[in-house]
């Protein structure tokens, strides 16, 4: 690739339909893969498009055309800590070296649980990982290679016997990685293969702004300056991923007035160094870069070898010069490590008006980080001493050489003063952490920023907390699954179409991704063991409707018989194609709205019209059955009668607005059956629970655990429920059962239970998994659901849903039925009970990072 | 030889350009004597190489002070003024009028100071300094020639 090859002409006032704004680790990856889905890319990079492989031998002049501020950003806190970061084509890949981690095991439930991550853990991030290892020749250094140094290193771990491991690379040949081309930055893989896919490089020109109209951001303000020059412009965008950095993106979201949850939550692994003297002469600075780290006190504390000069070498003993300078004698016998600490607590990114650079970073380190670089630094020092060392120098301010082990112990029982240590960072990341939990991060949980509709963040910023290894990986695996998440949610209509129509599926399927349509998707593409009538799976096509909004990767992945068609209830045309070519198929309409944001009109939208709608284009394709999902509320609420449950003779009661709205729909059903071209099935559940919940339903084992959830009156109301799996087992059971046509079915568990009953069994299985539960809930008068009632009933009187007041609404009023009817006519027999199936929720809620 | 002995032989380092007018031209001069006053007496250079050596240092140096933050840059040659005239204070005379002596005492004096900003202040110039000065071309050959050797082969590491 010719560096720098690509920028258009100018750079005046020209649009793109991706605009990437930087080009290190995240927007490389982002660029490659937008260009080679076919996306116009403009890739933007504020440094210059200087070949790497010039300058890597010469500090001094690295440092002037790789580096920010050459190296000369401060973090600001207790003690100052110097940050490095790359500002060149490539960004810190160019800089760094080239160390490959994976992700901790540790941290994807921790993510999953602490921002709520969804669509992540190690099934689903390993692929990426290793399509990356792939492009980068990610491997390790052959035993022969090894330098000097980092062997010494490794005498001293295996004299003290400690956990250590060596660290893979980004490079070829395993030679060194000062050899022209030998590291794999983005300079050699990802920006060529975005350039060669059509991507322009517009190298030397800064964003120092977004244009943000409404909800959009419709361009972004940059300032270029090749050579000294300095020209201001504006470039359109429909689309914009930010790249800069764990710095650099927030201080341009916040100077663009972009500020919730952006640039509060900076955190970073800094470190101490340490100067060794040996008897072997080891010539660090003619090695490639040291390969071991000691993971004995990980995730607390890393250590290992750090790049080698004389001149690194002499700024490592700058601090106690005086007395280290003779040291300089026996640079050859030298070599230079590091310790360093995963700090916890959280910095800050910060603008300055008035300035483009004005970035101010603050991070306050913690006691327990001061101790921890001081307990690190006096471990080293006692690794150092196990390898052999004569002499330790630490990078500590008026601090003695240190010549024995009980030196360093030393630093260990009596922390060193953080105004003593000269400090500095590699690794920053989590300034606009990713995820759904909404009071800390800044997006969704693959990277687009909330409240604007055409901004991503897919760099390090987005990691959600410091991972305690090099970030490198992370980020571009990150970046990866993210634009593959955002190309996979504009692909084509048409082309998505057309092979889902060209297949002649089985089955039909609305309501997938939702809670419902995936575990009925899992029944039939892979059964459910245990469930009667649903455990083996119908491997003979399912199609399913998916909003284009919606993420249907994981819905996907389940089987190769299983197609997506993008489409919506409200979309006649998606609906007619969802159908094509579905002659003699089974329809299971589960999609519908239970509840609105705002406004009752919404149920009819969905529940009415898009039932006809799609009624309508299934009997035009010839669709056999539909089978349709309502719901207890066309009925409504039994009344005080002891012991009184609906059966399928039960009159048409409708509670609220929903229920009217799906006894409308069971009245058009009734119609269309009527006139014989579609058979159909109303199956009626109540209250659901099973996996796939939403997080109301999470919000349900929160309010219980934490003594919140209001049991109104004596609690001896009952409430039928039914496990998701137990309705799957109805669903199948109405499609195959010919004389079901034209039937109605309530499908619920066995029985119906109390509030009491489903409390107390709620709180024991919570406890079973460690939770601590309040035992008392919140006691209200019945008086106060019959209120909730009256306001809902007003406020939907006027067109108004508060899903709160709904509920609370239906809380002291019994909802129970019968199913001996689907238990005569269909075979139905629930198999899961409360119990069990509260169990397999909560499993699922915690493999899935719902935090209850 | 020890560093007064060097300072004695050898002229002034060129100063680098901080800016046009004339506090920054004052800033530049302040940086190149400040330089001179931390640079490394170890390896001997002859007085020619080490002219050029500490002209190139003092360049450095002085363009990692111009690539600081715009916020802080200004902060920074403020702090270069009040180093080059609170000598005044002391020694009579600005900084860069002073002897080779007398600067080093000035440069430990603010080194060894309770105020962090002022210990930082000459950190910076001296890491730079150090940094230019060991990563220098001129002073790799130097470097290799007068290190310490073992005696005999080296050793090796398993």
């Amino acid at each position: 690739m010719t560096i720098g090859s690509g920028v258009p002409a100018g750079g005046q006032g020209f649009a793109v339909e991706n605009l990437v704004v930087g080009s290190g680790a995240g927007g490389a990856v982002t660029a490659a893969a937008l260009a080679e889905a076919g996306r116009e890319v403009l890739l933007l990079e504020e440094g210059p498009a200087t070949d790497t492989s010039r300058v890597a031998t010469n500090s001094t002049a690295a440092i002037a055309h790789l580096y920010r501020n050459r190296g000369m950003t401060p973090i600001f806190g207790r003690q100052a800590i110097v940050y490095v970061e790359g500002r060149c084509v490539g960004g810190s890949t160019e800089i760094n070296s080239g160390l490959w981690h994976r992700l901790p095991d540790d941290a994807y439930q921790r993510w999953r649980s602490d921002v709520l991550l969804r669509n992540f853990s190690p099934d689903v991030m390993t692929p990426y990982f290793e399509r990356i290892e792939r492009d980068l020749s990610v491997s390790l250094v052959p035993d022969g290679q090894i330098p000097a140094s980092s062997r010494l290193f490794r005498r001293g771990i295996e004299r003290l016997g400690w956990d250590y491991q060596q660290v893979p690379r980004c490079q070829k040949d395993g030679g060194s990685q000062f050899a022209p081309g030998a590291k794999q930055s983005m300079q050699r893989t990802y920006i060529p293969r975005a350039v060669a896919a059509g991507a322009r490089l517009l190298a030397d020109t800064k964003a120092t702004r977004l244009v943000i109209e409404g909800d959009r951001v419709v361009g972004v303000q940059v300032l270029q300056h090749p050579h000294g020059a300095r020209r201001r412009f504006e470039i359109r965008a429909a689309t914009v991923f930010l790249c800069g950095g764990a710095v650099q993106t927030p201080a341009l979201l916040r100077r663009s007035g972009v500020k919730r949850n952006v640039g509060d939550s900076l955190r970073i692994h800094p470190m101490i160094k340490a100067a060794a003297l040996f008897d072997e002469e080891i010539e660090a600075h003619d090695d490639a870069l040291p390969v071991y780290q000691v993971k004995e006190f990980w995730p607390t504390i890393t250590m290992g070898g750090a790049v080698f000069t004389p001149g690194f070498l002499a700024m490592t003993l700058a601090d106690g010069w005086k007395a280290y300078r003779d040291a300089m004698h026996d640079w050859p016998r030298m070599g230079l490590y590091y310790a360093g600490t995963r700090a916890m607590v959280r910095g800050s990114v910060r603008v300055l008006r008035g300035f483009d650079d004005g970035v101010v970073i603050r991070y306050r380190l913690s006691e327990a980080d001061r101790a921890n670089l001081s307990t690190g630094l006096g471990l080293l020092g006692e690794l150092l001493f196990a390898a052999g060392a004569r002499a330790v120098y630490p990078s500590l301010a008026g601090a003695p050489i240190l010549r024995s082990v009980d030196q360093c112990r030393g630093l260990v029982k009596e922390p060193i003063p953080l105004a003593a240590m000269a400090l500095s960072n590699v690794h920053a990341f989590s300034s606009c952490p990713m995820g759904e939990n909404r009071d800390v991060c800044a997006t969704d949980s693959f990277g687009k920023v909330r409240g604007l509709r055409n901004l991503y963040v897919n760099d390090a910023s987005l990691i959600p907390d410091a991972p305690g290894v090099n970030p490198q990986g992370t980020t571009m695996a990150i970046a990866l699954r993210n634009s593959e998440h955002f190309l996979h949610l504009r692909r084509s209509f048409p082309a998505r179409a057309r092979p889902a129509a060209a297949a002649r599926p089985a089955h039909l399927l609305t309501g997938a991704p939702g809670w419902l349509g995936t575990r009925l998707a899992e029944a039939l593409t892979l059964g459910l063991p245990g469930v009667p009538s649903a455990a083996t799976p119908r491997n003979s096509g399912l199609r399913c409707l998916v909003r284009p909004a919606d993420d249907a990767r994981d819905l996907e992945r389940l089987s190769e018989s299983l197609t997506v068609a993008p489409g919506d209830l409200t979309d006649a045309a998606s609906l007619r194609d969802f159908c094509r070519n579905a002659e003699g198929a089974t329809l299971f309409h589960v999609a519908g709205l239970v509840h609105p944001r705002l406004w009752t009109r919404d149920f009819d939208r969905i529940n009415v019209e898009g039932t006809r709608a799609l009624l309508a284009a299934a009997e035009e394709a010839g669709v056999k059955r539909a089978v349709i999902v309502s719901s207890n509320s066309p009925i409504g609420c039994n009344p005080p009668v002891p012991g009184h449950v609906f059966d399928e003779s039960s009159p048409y009661d409708p509670y609220m607005g929903y229920g009217r709205s799906k006894a409308r729909m069971e009245a058009l059903v009734h119609a269309i059956q009527a006139r014989g071209r579609l058979e159909t099935v109303i199956i009626r559940p109540p209250w659901f629970y099973g996996p796939h919940q939403p997080p109301r339903q999470t919000l349900f084992f929160t309010m219980i655990k934490d003594g919140k959830f209001p049991v109104l009156g004596d609690g001896t109301q009952r409430r039928s429920m039914a496990y998701v799996d137990n309705i799957c087992q109805g669903l199948l059971l109405a499609a195959e059962t010919p004389h079901a046509n034209g039937e109605t079915y309530w499908i619920a568990d066995a029985r119906p239970y109390s509030i009491n009953e489903i409390v107390a069994t709620v709180t024991e299985v919570l406890e079973s998994f460690g939770f601590v539960c309040e035992q008392r809930q919140m006691r209200l008068p019945r008086a106060a659901g019959e209120l909730a009632r009256r306001i809902d009933a007003a406020l939907q009187s006027v067109g108004v849903y508060r899903q709160k007041i709904h509920v609370l609404g239906e809380m002291h009023q019994s909802i129970a039925c019968s199913i001996a009817k689907a238990e005569r006519d269909l075979g139905y027999a629930p198999t899961i009970a409360l119990r069990e199936g509260m169990t397999a929720s909560v499993e699922w809620c915690l493999a899935n990072g719902h935090r209850i | 030889m020890t560093d007064t002995d060097l300072q004695s032989i050898e002229p002034r380092t060129a100063a680098p350009a901080l800016g046009q007018s004339r506090p920054w031209r004052t800033a530049g001069r302040t940086i190149a004597a400040a330089v001179e006053a931390v640079a490394p007496d170890f390896p001997r250079l002859d007085a020619a190489t080490r002219r050029v050596v500490l002209t190139d240092v003092a360049a450095f140096t002085a363009s990692q002070v111009d690539a600081m933050p715009e916020h802080l840059r200004y902060l920074y040659r403020l702090a270069l003024i009040a180093f080059e005239w609170l000598a005044v204070l002391r020694f009579g005379r600005p900084f860069t009028a002073l002897d080779g002596d007398r600067r080093r005492t000035w440069v430990d004096f603010w080194t060894e100071s309770p105020l962090a900003a002022s210990r930082n202040f000459v950190k910076l110039i001296r890491s730079c300094t150090l940094l230019a000065f060991y990563d220098h071309p001129a002073v790799r050959d130097p470097l290799e020639r007068q290190a310490s050797r073992t005696t005999g082969s080296t050793v090796a590491i398993p």
